[in-house]
């Protein structure tokens, strides 16, 4: 295996478990320098990967990793963390609308500003944010979630439109039902099989799977994509 | 994770490439060789130049013996990948259209890549494994641009038929994704578009440059190969960010 990313330096958020995990693992293996984030002490990182305590409800500690990320001066960027809290619609109140703006939203923004002018310098740049599957196909209890994602897109999309003549792709990765522990928090056993039964290949999505696209999208393969949403969800939004 | 088998993580496949004589075809095949895959390349010309190292075969999407003869050929060689990515664009305005030329269109974007994919099925199903791309275009699914009624409509279809064989193939391990490109330096292009006309296209893009024949390349690799294990059903535009500033 190449190690296509070497002298690269990667940042993910999130990186101590599901998804954001694979991602920074995959980075890894691939030869990035990997900066990811936990709000823990750091012991919960995959092998190899730098620890910083980021809490991004917290505005002093979004603050502080902004700086950290600007300091950096990635050439990866990948904002991974989101926050689902499903809700019914009446029962939405401004502190959750709040609370999922700023880690699904305002926290993507400013580290992408702390990323960006770096990579404009050094003419090289990859961003990806991660949404949701359920950011583009309705789901019940989702409004907020939804509306954070699809502004995280749109946002993406024009960072992307920016940036372009300065060698920056940027880009969202929207995966489908995916292994995680979020999901297996959320749903028991019964249901995580019956949501299975969903998807047109009749299994959810392993965290891997979405690292080898990131892990491509990021890397010298990708020249030309950018400004998209690009779907990994065994077909389901194509069908169901 | 599956561990590849170093830089040709195609080896043991064989891959079809229709439109395989120039373009962006010939790149997809020329990608497929060096990742190790066996490749069939066609072409309208009897005496047609495909990449070194891949066996040429010739396809005339217009013609239904050629391409029944061709289906027999692919129900014998069985082939793990195919790609449709010959087609014919015949700019008509509306008040020009005729039926004979909106036919022909179908027949090549279309039709013949149904039957063509139709016949690579079975042996994708046998061995459980199988990967289908098509190379669609803006327009069809993102842009409407005028003039381009028929092939819009075929692109558009061609879409459509790789999410429904997505949605069969789902459980017999075969993934079916289209690919469209924006505008692509490649000698249709030149043929098509004065250098000052192609500067101008280049500037509204917001790379400020045309893709590269390689980079769609890249990217059906990519989704064809052994790493691709759950995006299915797609159609992802390559275009330098393009449409989504429209």
């Amino acid at each position: 295996m190449s190690k296509n990313l070497a002298g690269r330096i990667a940042v993910v958020t999130g990186a101590s478990r599901g998804i954001g995990r694979a991602i920074a693992l995959r980075l890894i293996r691939d030869g990035a320098e990997v900066h990811g984030t936990s709000t823990g002490t750091g012991a919960e990182m995959p092998e190899g990967c730098r620890h910083h305590l980021a809490r991004f409800d917290v505005p002093s500690s979004l603050e502080d990793f902004a700086a950290t990320v600007a300091a950096l001066a990635p050439h990866i960027l990948v904002n991974n963390v989101g926050l689902s809290e499903p809700r019914a619609f009446e029962a939405i109140d401004d502190a959750h609308f709040r609370r999922l703006h700023r880690v699904n939203l305002l926290a993507p923004m400013r580290l992408c500003k702390a990323a960006v002018p770096e990579m404009k310098r050094h003419g090289w740049g990859r961003i990806v944010n991660l949404t949701s599957s359920w950011a583009v196909s309705a789901r019940t209890g989702r409004a907020v979630n939804a509306a954070t994602k699809e502004g995280l897109d749109v946002m993406t999309a024009s960072v992307a439109h920016e940036c372009a003549p300065y060698g920056v792709l940027a880009n969202c990765v929207a995966p489908g039902m995916t292994e995680t522990e979020g999901l297996t928090g959320v749903y028991g056993a019964e249901q995580i099989a019956s949501l299975a039964q969903s998807v047109p290949m009749k299994r959810l999505c392993k965290p891997e799977e979405i690292a080898v696209f990131v892990a491509w999208l990021v890397g010298p393969k990708n020249t030309y994509i950018t400004g998209q949403h690009l779907m990994i969800d065994g077909g389901q939004t194509r069908f169901c | 994770m599956v561990d590849l088998p170093g830089e040709t993580p195609l080896a043991g496949r064989l891959a079809v490439v229709t439109g395989g004589t120039r373009g962006i075809g010939r790149g997809i095949a020329e990608r497929f060789l060096r990742d190790g895959a066996a490749v069939i390349a066609t072409g309208t010309r009897p005496d047609g130049k495909v990449p070194t190292g891949a066996r040429f075969a010739q396809l005339q999407l217009e013609s239904d013996e050629s391409v029944e003869a061709f289906c027999r050929l692919i129900e014998k060689e069985a082939p793990d990948i195919v790609v449709n990515s010959a087609g014919v664009s015949s700019p008509q305005t509306w008040d020009a259209i005729d039926v004979a030329t909106f036919r022909r269109n179908h027949q090549i974007n279309l039709v013949a890549p149904m039957l063509i994919c139709k016949a690579a099925i079975p042996g994708m199903k046998r061995r459980q494994w199988g990967r289908f791309v098509g190379i669609t275009a803006l327009s069809g699914t993102f842009i409407g641009r005028k003039t381009r009624a028929a092939i819009a409509a075929a692109k558009g279809g061609l879409d459509a038929l790789h999410a429904t064989i997505a949605a069969d193939g789902a459980q017999d391990g075969i993934l079916a994704n289209c690919v469209a490109p924006g505008f692509i330096d490649t000698d249709v292009i030149k043929e098509l578009f004065k250098p000052d006309e192609i500067a101008a296209i280049a500037a509204k893009i917001p790379m400020k440059r045309m893709g590269t024949i390689e980079e769609i390349a890249s990217l059906v690799g990519f989704l064809c190969g052994p790493e691709n294990t759950y995006i299915t059903g797609r159609q992802i535009v390559i275009d330098g960010g393009y449409t989504r500033t429209l």
